[in-house]
């Protein structure tokens, strides 16, 4: 793990994408931060970072995408399947490496707390809690876009998804707002839920059967539910789809609350797209 | 030191393997021979624990590559087809990754990473970025990196594609220097370049074992057939053909009208089941007795398809 963890650093620092990320994370961060603590004189340090998450839609695929489209463009996953390696190994040592590279610019960020509470009152735990935060979300970020780059072969394809995935997380809170929680759209949502979860599956398993059948549970029981009591299915797609809304669970931590659910929450989407990429990198050799 | 046993890879509908099995000794230089497209990769491929087969089983030193492959694996070291090297790195650091993935004790990997870059001679680019390099220092540092740690088993894809002639001859003494200590496989689609350095050559078509022998015995297999090819004037042509068919040794004869028809000459390609020595002789005389000057006289080499045809027929025969 050591190994390859060293060697993807190597990479972040030998080539242009680890150097754009952290710049760019640090000089979004450095200038709300110029603005509103500094310019205009708040002591509040989360407001300023509250703008990185926007950011993070744009700035993880620079970093994830190439994760392993990078290693199939030069045939060196090869390499990578024949050493005396283990995919865990592979997977967690390229996974850490991000992390750290995410890590490096909010250490970076977190030195600014520092240096305005000489000048005034500063609540340092809100503010660390924050960056906390902000770290969790963008690990579990990595993680999904890692978990995406797995999944193609083309960088391309891997960064229009990676891109195209942040995004809609992104837009989630502002869909759910126009969402009327009525019986008909968590039936429309629902069947469409299906059909996503039908072509993820057989993309993941290519068995055509595994992935009709869960989505055809899923159709049937909705149709029961829905002839059975419409007061059942009304507002759970809204319900189903808050809770896939990674970003607006970052204002659980704001006012200094260290959330304890939300850590666990992040920790959980981290954790689960880690071992879909174990699992993808691994059924590759049995295709 | 290497066993195959029934191996068979099924890509969707396509049959890429059937049912393969050979055994490879210790410190045996081992060559696959085949078309392309015939399994040669996929069967390393498979060797190496980067695909999974669909059924059957590898053992290598008696570790199965399913159900042991770290184990496996440290035995092993394999130079796919494109040389596996990452273009930011330079050829120490990538080795230097390759050894600690290797899992060479730190007090022995400068000294093993020397040693690699000693043997593949890459010395004077040891420090530049390998996007700079050339295809075969490229495929040198592929090399190295597969020598790297002394595994017992060094499995070689097609390595002297793109190499120049005399990265060829250097190759081939390395190749013959790591076949003393190591146990040496490597595939090819040239029968010359295998026959030369290997001590046991296995024939596969479209993933199918065809021989398996000592390049002597394969030869012995392929005796009494030849192709020698002779160029005679346009105008004499229709004589040599009947003087030629005289021949009892004969087999077959083929008129090609080449590019150089305005030289006047025509090629004429005679198939006999004599040595190639015999044949040139009986031409030769047979073709002055006709009066009929010969402007060149060849011996061509047997292409893949015709050892193939050859071994089959052979085999059919033996059957009967």
């Amino acid at each position: 793990m050591i190994t390859i963890y060293k060697k993807d650093m190597h990479n972040y620092f030998s080539t242009f994408s680890g150097y754009l990320f952290m710049a760019c994370v640090v000089l979004v961060g450095g200038i709300y931060c110029y603005m509103y603590n500094f310019y205009y004189g708040y002591a509040s340090f989360e407001q300023s970072i509250n703008y990185l998450p926007f950011f993070f839609v744009f700035l993880v695929p620079v970093v994830s995408a190439g994760v392993f489209t990078d290693e199939k463009r030069q045939k060196t996953e090869q390499l990578l399947y024949t050493l005396p390696l283990t995919s865990k190994d592979i997977v967690l040592g390229k996974y850490f490496a991000l992390l750290t590279i995410l890590f490096i610019p909010l250490a970076i960020l977190g030195c600014y707390p520092l240096i305005m509470s000489m000048y005034g009152q500063v609540n340092l735990v809100s503010a660390y809690c924050n960056l906390f935060a902000i770290f969790l979300l963008g690990a579990a970020l990595c993680a999904i876009c890692m978990f995406i780059s797995s999944l193609t072969e083309s960088i391309i394809v891997s960064a229009v998804l990676c891109f195209g995935g942040m995004f809609v997380l992104y837009q989630l809170d502002g869909i759910l707002e126009n969402l009327t929680p009525s019986a008909k759209n968590s039936y429309i949502g629902f069947i469409l839920l299906a059909v996503f979860l039908a072509i993820f599956i057989w993309f993941m398993t290519k068995n055509i059967y595994i992935a009709i059948i869960p989505s055809a549970v899923v159709v049937i029981l909705l149709n029961v539910a829905y002839r059975f009591s419409m007061t059942l299915v009304a507002g759970k797609i809204n319900l189903m789809l808050s809770s896939i809304a990674v970003f607006s669970k970052l204002n659980n931590f704001m006012n200094g609350i260290f959330d304890v659910n939300t850590t666990i929450y992040y920790l959980s989407i981290a954790g689960l797209f880690v071992l879909f990429t174990v699992y993808t990198f691994e059924r590759k050799r049995w295709n | 030191m290497i066993e195959v046993k029934d191996l068979v890879k099924k890509y969707d509908n396509h049959l890429a393997l059937d049912h393969l099995s050979f055994s490879v000794e210790e410190n045996q230089i081992f060559g696959f021979l085949g078309p392309n497209g015939a399994g040669k990769s996929t069967t390393m491929n498979i060797i190496t624990g980067y695909l999974a087969p669909t059924a059957g089983q590898v053992l290598i030193d008696g570790h199965d590559i399913v159900e042991e492959p770290i184990a496996a694996k440290r035995c092993i070291g394999y130079l796919p087809e494109l040389p596996p090297v990452y273009m930011d790195m330079t050829p120490y650091e990538y080795l230097k990754f390759v050894g600690q993935a290797k899992k060479i004790e730190k007090s022995r990997l400068k000294e093993e990473i020397h040693k690699a870059i000693e043997k593949t001679n890459i010395a004077d680019v040891q420090n530049r970025l390998i996007k700079t390099l050339s295809k075969g220092y490229r495929q040198r540092v592929g090399m190295a990196q597969a020598i790297l740690g002394d595994p017992k088993v060094i499995i070689l894809d097609e390595p002297t594609v793109g190499l120049d002639p005399m990265q060829i001859i250097e190759f081939r003494e390395l190749v013959k220097e790591l076949g003393k200590e190591h146990t040496v496989i490597l595939s090819s689609h040239i029968l010359a370049e295998i026959a030369e350095i290997c001590q046991k050559i296995m024939i596969i078509s479209k993933g199918k074992l065809i021989a398996i022998d000592t390049p002597d015995n394969l030869s012995h297999q392929l005796d009494g057939g030849c192709l020698i090819s002779i160029k005679v004037r346009e105008a004499d042509s229709q004589r040599a053909v009947e003087s030629l068919q005289q021949i009892e040794e004969v087999t077959e004869i083929s008129q090609i009208a080449d590019g150089e028809a305005q030289s006047g000459l025509i090629t004429i390609e005679i198939k006999g089941n004599a040595s190639p020595q015999t044949m040139q002789e009986k031409i030769s005389v047979s073709l002055m007795e006709a009066k009929c000057p010969v402007m060149a006289i060849e011996e061509k080499e047997l292409s893949l398809e015709d050892i193939f045809i050859k071994i089959l027929d052979g085999q059919k025969e033996e059957e009967r």
